[in-house]
């Protein structure tokens, strides 16, 4: 926390490289919460770089009432929603349309000649992780690539604490069950 | 005592997160005889050490400096922002005049001469007013002018100077 607070007080004083250490600092996390949200590849950087420009802007009057790290992830996904002219809760309402179309696709699968180009793994996970709710989809992004706790996840999305472990624990077991549906359970666990 | 269940998938993902340490000991009492949850407990351990490998985000080389760029040219705009803000009526009020004079509506003296004869009368009548009101008070006429005065060069000040380098 002291730390942020420097980094904030050296930013406001104008000092050289502040402003650049914060974007180091939090450029993933941001690039993992719009990337999930904008669909458009071209669009998706220029929605990066509007994030940060607000946290510039903002900065003075960043209370300090949660961790620096949520405050940028809340921009962050406030600025991707409205890039894709969506509210919160549109969010939520696609996340049971596309839950109901991943299920009826269930079980098709990939063609056989896609599964076989897939050699790493590794790629199979990210294109089954994009396949998963946008809800979850970030989620899990923010649990196992940056870290993040429930609480600092609740504080980005708005959503309950209780409502952020239970997505990551479905989108968890879905993916479980879509890799072991696709591949014999020793195949994709080695 | 009565025999455990199997473990959920939910309980699972609870252990391997470090989770609900209450019941880790019942947790892994089970484990160590149930071979169809150790199986279990092993393909989540699998799924958690490829989530964090899937990590597909590339950031260009050129992002930072790039915010950076914006950042500096938003400042310089808004640096000069003030300023253009305060002109921007007298700027349109004198277009708006000349423009009016250009089309015969009206006779840019005769406003000049009319605006001169309302501020003579406003600053007289408010004068005789203040003259006879402030000794009433008894405060030094001097004292409110330079209160006035300070009070406006602060604003003024912080309008043009001071908010820009701090917004």
């Amino acid at each position: 926390m002291a730390e942020e607070k420097n980094l904030i007080y050296r930013i406001l004083g104008e000092e050289k490289n502040a402003f650049a250490e914060l974007i180091e600092q939090y450029k993933k996390l941001v690039f993992h919460i719009v990337f999930r949200i904008v669909k458009d590849e071209e669009e998706r950087e220029d929605v990066c770089q509007d994030v940060f420009i607000k946290v510039y802007q903002g900065l003075k009057g960043f209370k300090g009432d949660c961790k620096l790290s949520s405050w940028v992830g809340k921009i962050a996904y406030n600025t991707s929603l409205n890039h894709i002219g969506k509210r919160h809760d549109d969010l939520w309402e696609d996340m049971g349309n596309r839950e109901v179309f991943l299920e009826s696709i269930n079980g098709n699968g990939h063609h056989p000649d896609y599964i076989a180009t897939q050699s790493n793994y590794g790629k199979i996970l990210r294109s089954e992780i994009s396949r998963l709710p946008e809800q979850q989809k970030i989620i899990v992004s923010l649990y196992h690539f940056d870290d993040l706790s429930y609480k600092e996840i609740s504080d980005i999305t708005g959503l309950p604490d209780g409502t952020v472990k239970s997505y990551l624990f479905r989108a968890r077991q879905t993916l479980k069950e879509r890799l072991e549906k696709k591949y014999k359970s020793e195949e994709w666990l080695n | 005592m009565a025999k455990l269940k199997h473990l959920s998938d939910y309980q699972i993902q609870e252990l391997l997160s470090g989770e609900n340490r209450l019941r880790k000991t019942f947790y892994d009492d089970h484990l160590s005889s149930c071979s169809s949850c150790q199986e279990k407990l092993t393909e989540y351990k699998k799924l958690f050490s490829k989530i964090e490998y899937a990590d597909d985000i590339k950031i260009s080389p050129d992002f930072t400096k790039n915010v950076l760029l914006r950042a500096q040219a938003l400042k310089s705009t808004e640096a000069n922002y003030p300023i253009l803000v305060s002109l921007l009526p007298f700027v349109l009020g004198v277009s708006t005049l000349a423009v009016l004079e250009l089309l015969g509506v009206i006779s840019l003296s005769t406003v000049v001469q009319s605006s001169g004869l309302f501020i003579n009368n406003f600053i007289s009548t408010v004068s005789a007013n203040l003259f006879s009101w402030l000794p009433s008070l008894n405060v030094s006429f001097e004292l409110v002018v330079i209160g006035v005065l300070t009070t406006s060069l602060y604003h003024l000040l912080d309008l043009l100077l001071i908010k820009p380098r701090f917004r």
